[in-house]
């Protein structure tokens, strides 16, 4: 039961940022920024932390996939980045897995380089022609926002989760 | 990243990116269906999908009743205002339908291009990165959802069908920013309709742009704009929206409009997918060429 803990939560958290999100953070005429929720990148992130990057870019890929399958029609771009996130920030220093400001560090910078990875992707084969600094603006400084925010309230429920694990692993072995 | 480009890290990278190429590259054809492991992967997340959507619509819905009541009374005044109105369209329109009826008859034309079909369909998701603007509903090919049919909400087109699975299908909104995104659209002027495209979405001003339209053509501010059946499977007269601007285009050959949207495109719940009921014209095309082409060969046959 706890072995597929992780995937059940994250794959809850896919759907979530699809149905729920859409539903009561409806995109707005009057708003000028987007918002777009990063809850999977956030915890493919901190699976690299605490699980490694072999397990981190697994997952990273997994969702990617699924995302590309069920949200968009180009298949690749979700797949590629957030493998290439998860693979990235697989900091597993015990100096970083104790220390939620670390964490935190880890997690915004990836939110840049896997927002400004599907913005030059999207960008290159045609998709938008926003420019950068409409994208900074519109996109990722509320992305940030956003992420950020959700990220601190995921941290402790997620460090939870990995205890509980490596608890349960530990039992395993024995 | 404690070992970050050693030399069998950079092959897969490399690899990687040899893939991420290779797949875009074969999505980005023209693809009449997805592949069969897409399907899979929609239909399964299509169930859990509907499982979070569904009471999350209602819970929503109810937030929206409560704003709703607060605006009960003046809501009230304006429908009051309205309602004559109504009675007098509505006695015009019975009798033009029966007129309509009796002239078909004359002329016996069974079917036309206003007839529909129309299904019911909840909305399970919507494309969280705002890069392309699609929706998923909960009826697929199994429902006889077919690509390229229309997707209306109660109040006027939101777009067409891009994908199907088994149980789920993908819609293009009107808003999306792709190019393969047109509408084949008439604009109801005094005399004759007027005929022009719906392509793409105007960032800037928020509206639905409305290119080729004729030089000639008398187009000004409020007219109506519908879809027009004559191109794909749409049926004829669907609703749109309404012009707001008109301009000539970089070239001064023919005038762009923009178009404000009936429909409203960000808090959609139920969508209505139209199947046209005659066939599409395509086919009558080829059927009469086909029997002309026939004829020409008797006649040429007896000349000759």
């Amino acid at each position: 039961m706890t072995r597929f803990l992780l995937p059940a939560v994250v794959f809850v958290l896919f759907v979530l940022e699809g149905t729920w999100f859409q539903i009561f953070v409806p995109a707005m005429e009057e708003r000028d920024y987007t918002l777009v929720p990063r809850f999977v990148l956030i915890a493919v992130v901190l699976i690299s932390i605490f699980r490694g990057p072999g397990i981190g870019v697994l997952f990273g890929v997994t969702l990617g996939v699924l995302y590309d399958f069920v949200y968009t029609d180009l298949l690749g771009i979700y797949m590629f980045s957030l493998g290439f996130v998860a693979y990235i920030s697989a900091f597993t220093y015990t100096a970083v897995r104790i220390s939620y400001l670390w964490q935190m560090v880890i997690i915004l910078s990836a939110i840049f380089i896997f927002e400004w990875m599907t913005y030059g992707l999207y960008y290159v084969i045609g998709y938008t022609d926003m420019l950068f600094e409409d994208f900074f603006l519109i996109r990722l400084v509320p992305s940030w926002i956003l992420n950020g925010a959700a990220a601190l309230l995921l941290l402790y429920p997620f460090q939870r989760l990995f205890r509980k694990l490596d608890e349960y692993e530990a039992l395993q072995q024995r | 990243m404690p070992h970050f480009f050693s030399n069998k890290k950079l092959i897969v990278f490399m690899v990687s990116i040899i893939v991420l190429v290779a797949l875009i590259g074969f999505s980005m054809r023209d693809r009449d269906a997805v592949t069969w492991p897409e399907k899979f992967v929609r239909d399964t997340t299509g169930i859990v999908q509907s499982i979070f959507s569904q009471p999350a619509h209602f819970v929503a819905g109810f937030f929206g009743d409560i704003k709703d009541h607060l605006h009960v009374y003046e809501e009230n005044e304006l429908l009051k205002s309205r309602l004559d109105e109504y009675a007098s369209l509505a006695a015009e329109l019975e009798s033009v339908k029966q007129e309509n009826e009796t002239l078909k008859d004359i002329i016996e034309a069974d079917e036309s291009l206003t007839d529909y079909v129309m299904r019911q369909a909840l909305v399970i998701h919507r494309s969280p990165d705002r890069w392309t603007e699609t929706i998923g509903i909960n009826k697929g090919e199994q429902d006889g959802v077919e690509q390229d049919m229309a997707v209306v909400t109660s109040e006027g087109l939101i777009g067409k069908i891009q994908t199907t699975s088994e149980f789920t299908s993908t819609v293009q909104l009107l808003s999306d920013g792709n190019r393969t995104n047109r509408v084949s659209a008439m604009v109801n002027t005094d005399d004759k309709p007027v005929y022009a495209f719906i392509e793409g979405w105007d960032e800037e001003r928020e509206g639905l742009m409305l290119r080729k339209i004729e030089s000639e053509a008398e187009i000004e501010e409020g007219q109506t704009v519908m879809t027009s059946g004559l191109g794909g499977v749409f049926p004829r007269g669907l609703a749109i929206g309404e012009i707001v601007e008109v301009e000539p285009d970089e070239f001064g050959l023919t005038y762009n409009a923009l178009i404000e949207p009936a429909a409203d495109f960000y808090n959609i719940e139920q969508v209505n997918v139209i199947e046209r009921s005659i066939a599409s014209l395509d086919e009558d095309l080829q059927l009469e060429t086909e029997e002309n082409e026939a004829g020409e060969g008797t006649e040429n046959g007896g000349s000759s």
